[in-house]
């Protein structure tokens, strides 16, 4: 199964790419985990809609995000990216 | 550098530091967890684990695919024996020419010796116990269905966590407004 991203999506990582070098990594792993296993993220109460929490390394420690994306049973599509609020 | 080396001479230089600093629980199996360990620390750290083996869903949670084969070829270079204890558990010990750490960088070396110091007090149960809540394992055993299913080393950016946090569903209502998500 393909995965899908909306421009919202692809401008949340244009913003965020230059402060996380490896961001790319870990959104290509989502999207890996994602094809293979669609509902391996956590359900939110919108039905479809799932967030799939990711961290990343930084100098200091680690910075935590959610990628949100919908499956509808057929296709996953990554909707935003959003830095964990403390 | 040849195929494998650097496995071969972690392996020996974890097996002679556990000896070394006598280790809690210094069998196969702790061994296998600290490869584990320090190879996705590294790509978590460096961007690139610190050997070439790659990793597979065990029951006993993430273990190198050519962890056996490697421990074969060092019994049959004379550089490792694995000593059968009273509770069958096997004892890797380092034996003859000792490890070649010029194939580490540094940085490298600082790290392995931090997980060794991390975990010189713990045993391989608990060292097993943390491994299955490691969510790359989890995705990858699947209750046993994913054996030997790889474990990529991306699996170390996945947050651990089952639950949504709740600015998550906070923002998720929003973004269903926004996008006309019906709720």
């Amino acid at each position: 199964m393909g995965v899908a991203k909306t421009d919202r999506f692809e401008k949340r990582v244009e913003e965020l790419d230059s402060d996380l070098s490896r961001l790319d990594e870990a959104i290509r792993f989502a999207e890996h985990q994602l094809s293979e296993f669609p509902t391996a993220g956590i359900p939110t109460s919108i039905p479809g809609l799932y967030s799939f929490p990711i961290r990343l390394p930084t100098r200091t420690g680690q910075v935590r995000l959610s990628i949100f994306y919908l499956y509808d049973g057929k296709d996953v599509r990554f909707m935003d990216l959003r830095p964990a609020e403390p | 550098m040849g195929e494998k080396q650097k496995l071969h001479e972690l392996i020996l230089y974890v097996a002679q530091r556990m000896e070394q600093d006598q280790h809690v629980g210094r069998g196969r199996i702790k061994l296998a967890k600290l490869l584990w360990r320090c190879d996705f620390a590294a790509f978590w750290r460096f961007g690139q684990p610190i050997t070439e083996a790659q990793y597979q869903a065990d029951r006993l949670g993430p273990a190198p695919v050519d962890e056996l084969l490697a421990l074969r070829d060092l019994e049959n270079a004379g550089r490792l024996e694995l000593l059968n204890e009273w509770d069958q558990q096997q004892i890797p010990v380092a034996t003859g020419e000792p490890p070649n750490l010029d194939v580490f960088t540094a940085a490298e070396i600082a790290l392995v010796d931090d997980q060794l110091r991390r975990y010189q007090w713990v045993t391989a149960r608990t060292m097993v116990d943390e491994a299955h809540e490691f969510p790359g394992w989890i995705n990858a055993w699947r209750g046993g269905e994913g054996k030997h299913s790889p474990i990529r080393f991306e699996s170390v950016f996945w947050d651990n966590r089952t639950e949504l946090e709740p600015w998550e569903d906070e923002y998720a209502k929003v973004l269903a407004a926004e996008l006309g998500i019906s709720s």
